[in-house]
């Protein structure tokens, strides 16, 4: 049965790539994804404020996916959170259920099923994994430094994912992207969080978040920093100017998502996965892959 | 209250009156700074620094723990939960503080204007009619622009 795709918020409003470029990887590995229209925001942003709400949206949209019997893929780490925290309080939790189970009802939703909510990039480890890709690839990325940047809502909280260990050592998504050729580097240092939580509230802390992770990868010699959330993406790519203006730096690193990455290997036009919208110029990135 | 065993018994029974919601987990914490020590924020701004908040939680210094910036640079990473020998829910006992401040009208605006956004379109960014001619020029999906069972949840509250 195939999943249902969850978007969220951001990705629709500011990063059509990564959505144009997550189907068209599906789509290459032949894998079916449905859309539910009635999907809306994940709950993330009310998180701390108004709890019972964000926890709330989140059910509400497991119960759409679960009214078709379908699991959830994410393309945002927050979102991914959001959703798997939810499905699991729902799942263990008597009074989560008690508390939530009669304002869901009035929406006139049920949650009857478990819903299994994964990230893309897991999704892919899991279900294709690096051998399989190995296997497929058509335009080898070699001679290319990636950077990964795993963001904070991808791998932590470490229980809700499986292990600790694999919260402060994970390697999955750098293997997976091995598979296309590319020389990862930096692997498993993931401490450094995008900031992308404080853009809104006090943006030169958010911008001096971003600016390590960029510092980074540039004595790293990155070509490329591969990002797994539209958010990480807006504060390396879409804020790089602001950051190389404020902390006078020089980056032009293009930041590209992890299924740009695997598109490209896998022969598939940049048009398709959206490297028109790039805010960093990724022609001399391109002109090494073809 | 739970307390994994192998964890250091700090307080069985920490007082948070005037805020009872605070997260049990605060009796644990003996203030050793592991949080301090791999906070992202902190590491650029010291301002904010999540030991300082637990310190003055622990020793009931309210007023210190609303001044600027109060809980309000936490940028969720998770990372203190993950880190810390005795497992204090830090992540909780700061939503917790920005709940209370929230709904006293206290802290920034950005969070209102989230609120606000997803009260009048179900989502945190309104979806234009450019937004979705252009998803059908892309030959993407359409979205539902409101979504009114969200509406209906931030209207309501808790």
């Amino acid at each position: 049965m195939a999943h249902a795709l969850f978007l969220g918020c951001t990705v629709p409003a500011r990063s059509l790539h990564y959505e144009l470029s997550a189907r068209a990887v599906a789509r290459a590995l032949e894998f079916e994804f449905v859309d539910i229209a009635d999907f809306g925001c994940c709950g993330f942003p009310l998180a701390s404020i108004d709890p019972a709400a964000a926890q709330l949206m989140a059910l509400r949209n497991l119960a759409l996916a679960s009214a078709e019997s379908r699991g959830i893929v994410t393309l945002c780490s927050a979102c991914t959170l959001s959703l798997r925290r939810a499905a699991r309080a729902w799942q263990n939790d008597a009074s989560f259920r008690y508390q939530h189970g009669d304002r869901l009802a009035r929406l006139g939703r049920k949650l009857e099923q478990e819903v299994e909510v994964t990230h893309l990039a897991r999704f892919l480890y899991h279900t294709v994994g690096p051998e399989s890709i190995a296997s497929r690839v058509t335009h080898p990325l070699e001679g290319i430094k990636a950077m990964v940047h795993y963001g904070c809502h991808l791998v932590r909280p470490g229980e809700l994912n499986g292990s600790s260990g694999e919260a402060e050592r994970p390697g999955w998504l750098d293997d997976l992207l091995c598979a296309t050729g590319l020389d990862v580097v930096g692997r498993s240092d993931s401490e450094l969080c995008c900031g992308g939580s404080l853009l809104g509230i006090e943006e030169p802390v958010a911008l001096a978040m971003a600016d390590r992770e960029l510092a980074r990868a540039a004595g790293l010699r990155a070509d490329v920093l591969v990002s797994a959330c539209p958010f990480c993406s807006v504060m390396y790519e879409d804020n790089q100017p602001r950051i190389q203006d404020r902390f006078r730096r020089d980056y032009r690193l293009p930041v590209l998502f992890f299924t740009q990455i695997l598109g490209l290997a896998l022969g598939l036009d940049p048009d398709a996965l959206g490297m028109k919208f790039a805010r960093v110029p990724v022609e001399a990135l391109l002109s090494k892959t073809a | 209250m739970d307390e994994p065993s192998g964890r250091l018994r700090v307080q069985r029974r920490f007082d948070s009156r005037p805020v009872p919601e605070l997260h049990s987990s605060l009796g644990r914490c003996f203030l050793c700074g592991t949080c301090a020590a791999c906070c992202p924020v902190t590491a650029v701004d010291p301002r904010f620094n999540p030991r300082r908040i637990l310190q003055n939680l622990r020793a009931r210094r309210w007023g210190e723990v609303d001044k600027f910036p109060s809980t309000w640079f936490c940028a969720d990473c998770l990372l203190c939960a993950e880190r810390c020998p005795q497992g204090v829910r830090i992540p909780e006992l700061i939503a917790t503080l920005r709940r209370r401040a929230f709904v006293a009208g206290a802290g920034p605006a950005a969070p209102r204007r989230e609120e606000e956004s997803l009260s009048k379109f179900g989502r945190l960014y309104e979806l234009t009619d450019f937004d979705r001619r252009r998803r059908a020029r892309l030959g993407l999906p359409a979205i539902a622009p409101t979504i009114d069972e969200i509406r209906f949840i931030c209207a309501v509250g808790d």
